[in-house]
């Protein structure tokens, strides 16, 4: 693979990468350090790019995993368990988290790893479910059940959020 | 209405197409949304706004946040070296004008001249004492002297002796 297909076919993944690298490790900083280290293995490995069947699919599984290992030497394994639910907005980030939308950011990102990328790659990149399970090693009904669960957490949290600011209003 | 309905619960099931979930995209982001579907909005408003998140906001973020911090701390070095100077300049007036004064029967004086003929005076005192004192000395080198013929006296018995022996022989 030379420079030129290296910019076209790489480098216009840079946006997709660097959200799904900011969605693992929820922080935009570490997403453009994660972005800029596999660009650069991937710059010293182009050769072997040509021998790859699906090269997005295959750089998402590449970035995945590098985010994995920033994660695991930052926090070790406790962020990987894939019952762990990341801990509750504190009433500070709450005050913070104001507008609906960014509640709803937060609250993906308060998902576990695995629900939170997939719920990412399907609702925000618009990705087949098949690759999505080839992303992650999965199979496709494991995706599918983890979807369906990340958006029920969200439909129901936001359903309480609902009917709590309603009540309030009542009250008052 | 109950084709909406269905094909949201479908989602939340994740059994709806790509296709499908396009056409809930655009019936939620196109701003006429039916009451009760209303909570859902934001769900997709905040997808298709992470969508339009790119590498490049996010570093003239990064870039914006850097040059926030370095012309924090240059305003902070400066303000800090400007109030150490002011400090240092009031610091040394302050002393330099602390220096220029005289205690005298335990009142401050800043006069300098004032105090300057203060001091002349009690040199000129002091020397008077002094010069008094010396006196009674002066008296004293006049009896030493008085008294040095005297001293002689010895020397001249010892002579006499020796000639008085030689005479006797």
């Amino acid at each position: 693979m030379d420079s030129a297909q290296f910019n076209n076919q790489i480098l216009t993944l840079s946006d997709k990468l660097f959200r799904f690298g900011k969605s693992i490790l929820r922080n935009e900083n570490d997403a453009l350090d994660a972005l800029q280290d596999l660009n650069l293995k991937l710059w010293e490995k182009r050769q072997y790019l040509d021998e790859v069947e699906n090269v997005p699919a295959f750089i998402m599984r590449a970035m995945r995993n590098l985010c994995l290992d920033m994660l695991r030497k930052n926090h070790g394994d406790e962020e990987l368990k894939a019952d762990l639910e990341y801990v509750e907005l504190n009433p500070h980030q709450q005050t913070e988290q104001k507008d609906t939308v960014s509640r709803i950011k937060m609250l993906i990102d308060g998902l576990p790893e695995m629900q939170r990328s997939i719920i990412r790659m399907r609702d925000v990149e618009g990705m087949e479910l098949s690759e999505i399970a080839y992303i992650l090693s999965l199979t496709e009904n494991a995706v599918c059940v983890n979807l369906s669960r990340a958006r029920q957490k969200i439909r129901e949290k936001i359903l309480n959020e609902h009917k709590r600011v309603e009540e309030t209003v009542w009250i008052r | 209405m109950d084709k909406m309905n269905e094909l949201i619960e479908k989602y939340f099931r994740a059994e709806t197409s790509l296709s499908e979930e396009n056409e809930l995209k655009h019936y939620f982001l196109a701003g006429k949304v039916l009451p009760e579907h209303e909570p859902y909005r934001a769900i997709f408003e905040a997808f298709d706004e992470e969508l339009h998140e790119t590498v490049e906001s996010s570093s003239k973020k990064k870039i914006q946040f850097q040059h926030y911090t370095k012309r924090f701390w240059i305003q902070t070095i400066s303000i800090s070296g400007i109030a150490a100077t002011l400090l240092l300049a009031f610091w040394f007036m302050w002393s330099q004008q602390n220096n220029d004064f005289a205690i005298m029967r335990g009142k401050r004086i800043n006069n300098a001249e004032y105090a300057q003929q203060y001091a002349r005076a009690k040199f000129e005192k002091v020397n008077e004492a002094l010069a008094k004192s010396i006196e009674p000395m002066e008296s004293i080198k006049k009896v030493r002297e008085g008294i040095k013929p005297v001293q002689k006296i010895n020397e001249t018995r010892e002579l006499m002796k020796e000639i008085k022996n030689k005479l006797q022989y």
